[in-house]
């Protein structure tokens, strides 16, 4: 866990390490088939992609898009002709313990570097799963997708931070919120205009509460 | 050419429904209503986007709400702007002469009767509210530019800005903002062709 002084030197904060949703989505909040609206990724978005994911040692999958993943991320390290930044994204991605989520009754093995399969069957399998993940040490786990599984830790309110990129396009599909049915508020952590006309937009929930306080003696 | 300027309060789930106040439009048995007053963002929209804003176009229940609501509103700049705007509204069951002050029905089709007033000379049309409205004006290509007003909170429920029709549509970034509670401003243009 890292430790992050406080103002007051009576108390200290202990972070939590923190599941962060970071994904591309349309101004109309949709998360399915990038494909048809990803235009580009200019390169100032890209270096605070690979920055925040400089900060994850964990990612969350569904099993189609550990699939994606893993057809691409292991050859992209040594890629010929492949960009620095890319290949630096293949080394964190081959390299972060993955958590894949699977319906299924029996475990499987799975062949990319340092993955997992988990089996969760529930609601309060997937909740028990994450606290216990939260509660061991290391750095913060990315929800990587695909739409089910995100729309899942948005229902559950599992998402401690989400990262929007939000391009400049209407496109209408399946959104982050569909499964959401009260009313949550958020507070902005930053905006950030990119050159390709992305705003990147932090919040936290404000359900979320990361710290632990305590008194140092 | 005049320009029409959507200006919409968003939730970060797409919601436009009854920003303003508990009983502003319950549709839906929506519940949320008023969810953008606790922000007070409209106030912090100004500028040149705004500079040369004339004439008001209203969809049909937009306007009855306006009309029910600002002109017995005392101690406010906005009921004597509203009252003098010029002002369109969409309808095909509201019949002239229309009660408040400065209004007329747009004539015959909507797209072809704003297509029409933008080609005239004058000041830059604002839509506020006006969903239906909106998304005529869209799917026409009658949109010059949008501020949104995106609220730093998710309702789960309400009428939306963008929805499952609406067509694909490309749009460039003009201009961000972000108020002290978390409200962000982006303002957008269609994308040139």
């Amino acid at each position: 866990m890292r430790l992050i002084a406080s103002s007051s030197k009576r108390e200290r904060r202990i972070n939590v390490r923190k599941v962060v949703l970071q994904m591309m989505t349309t101004l109309n909040g949709r998360l399915d088939d990038p494909d048809a609206w990803v235009t580009d990724i200019s390169d100032d978005l890209y270096r605070e992609i690979d920055r925040v994911y400089g900060t994850f040692d964990t990612i969350l999958v569904g099993q189609t898009t550990y699939e994606e993943m893993f057809a691409y991320w292991p050859g992209a390290e040594t890629e010929e002709g492949g960009s620095e930044i890319n290949k630096s994204m293949a080394r964190k991605m081959n390299s972060y313990k993955k958590f894949v989520f699977s319906s299924g009754t029996e475990k499987k093995a799975l062949e990319w570097n340092n993955s997992e399969q988990v089996l969760v069957h529930n609601d309060k399998e997937m909740i028990e799963f994450i606290n216990d993940l939260k509660a061991q040490s290391g750095g913060d786990i990315h929800l990587s997708g695909g739409a089910s599984l995100a729309q899942t830790f948005i229902r559950l309110d599992l998402v401690d931070e989400y990262h929007f990129f939000v391009y400049p396009v209407v496109s209408v599909g399946a959104a982050w919120f569909d499964q959401v049915e009260d009313k949550r508020g958020m507070d902005l952590l930053s905006a950030t205009t990119y050159e390709n006309g992305v705003v990147g937009l932090y919040y936290k929930p404000k359900s979320v509460d990361n710290t632990v306080k305590g008194e140092i003696s | 050419m005049r320009k029409v300027i959507v200006f919409t309060n968003l939730t970060l789930d797409g919601v436009m429904q009854a920003p303003g106040r508990p009983d502003e439009d319950l549709r839906g048995g929506f519940q949320h209503g008023g969810w953008a007053a606790p922000y007070a963002a409209m106030s912090h929209v100004a500028g040149e986007n705004l500079s040369n804003v004339g004439p008001l176009l209203f969809g049909r229940r937009t306007y009855e709400d306006f009309y029910a609501y600002w002109p017995n509103q005392s101690d406010n700049p906005y009921t004597e702007v509203l009252n003098n705007a010029q002002k369109y509204v969409a309808s095909t069951t509201l019949k002239e002469p229309l009660p408040w002050s400065n209004s007329t029905l747009l004539n015959g089709k909507v797209p072809e009767a704003v297509a029409r007033l933008k080609a005239q000379p004058g000041k830059d049309f604002l839509v506020m509210g006006s969903g239906i409205l909106v998304q005529t004006l869209m799917k026409h290509g009658l949109v010059d530019l949008y501020i949104l007003l995106i609220h730093p909170l998710v309702l789960g429920s309400g009428r939306r800005l963008f929805t499952d029709d609406s067509a694909f549509a490309t749009l460039q970034l003009i201009d961000t903002q972000t108020t002290d509670n978390g409200v962000v401003i982006v303002t957008y243009q269609p994308a040139k062709k």
